[in-house]
């Protein structure tokens, strides 16, 4: 990363407290752009209802910057700060099964209320796929960001 | 009434370093320098030691400070 940043002419500053401001700045940067990109949305695509190509870019912009962060955070060791160990990691993500449990029925009664009630056998087998996938997609990348934080955290412990 | 000087600025001055000379022999700006003195930047440990090094003294005669409740 600090490679691609001194391309860019950004160089890494040995003034610790001239670092912590740039990179103050930076995310302040980042967020700006992520609300103009929001208000884009907003305008163009819920209260103008332009076609999604004019607006789509946006929605790109906005998930590519939450799943970033989402990945960075969990390489830097801070993506849940009560993880430390493997036991905490178990309880952690014991009560993660939970919630995921919880939403994943929400999602697919959601889903089979707005997609209208099943006619046939296969209508109905379709909601606990549905359940299954949603929770099973939930309970991986939870397990998979959280791993990978607690190595971090690990690694620096060492 | 004027703010005393902190043990950091004293220590400073009684070795005829200037807060940019200070500043040069750390790796840091003038500015940071100034604000540590002026207690409005809490420098890591790894500064302060080197700040300690730099003033041949230790981090209890630079930073410590009488809690008053």
């Amino acid at each position: 990363m600090n490679k691609w940043l001194e391309f860019f002419g950004i160089k890494k500053e040995t003034d610790e407290r001239v670092q912590q401001q740039s990179t103050k700045v930076f995310f302040e940067a980042g967020i700006f752009v992520l609300f103009l990109a929001l208000l884009d949305i907003v305008i163009r695509g819920v209260v103008l209802e332009r076609p999604i190509a004019e607006w789509g870019f946006s929605f790109f912009i906005i998930g590519a910057y939450l799943v970033y962060g989402i990945i960075r955070m969990a390489f830097a060791g801070v993506y849940d700060q009560d993880i430390y160990d493997e036991t905490s990691f178990k309880k952690k993500m014991r009560k993660h099964t939970l919630e995921h449990l919880l939403t994943s029925l929400f999602l697919s009664i959601i889903t089979t209320v707005h997609d209208g009630m099943p006619h046939d056998l296969m209508g109905w087998m379709e909601i606990p796929v549905k359940f299954c996938c949603v929770f099973l997609a939930m309970q991986l990348l939870e397990w998979v960001l959280s791993r990978i934080s607690l190595r971090k955290i690990k690694k620096e412990l060492r | 009434m004027s703010t005393p000087l902190s043990p950091m600025k004293q220590l400073r001055m009684q070795q005829g370093l200037t807060q940019g000379q200070l500043a040069e022999k750390v790796h840091v700006t003038r500015q940071t320098i100034a604000l540590i003195e002026a207690n409005k930047f809490n420098p890591s440990l790894r500064l302060c030691l080197d700040i300690a090094h730099a003033l041949q003294t230790d981090l209890n005669t630079l930073f410590w400070e009488e809690q008053h409740e």
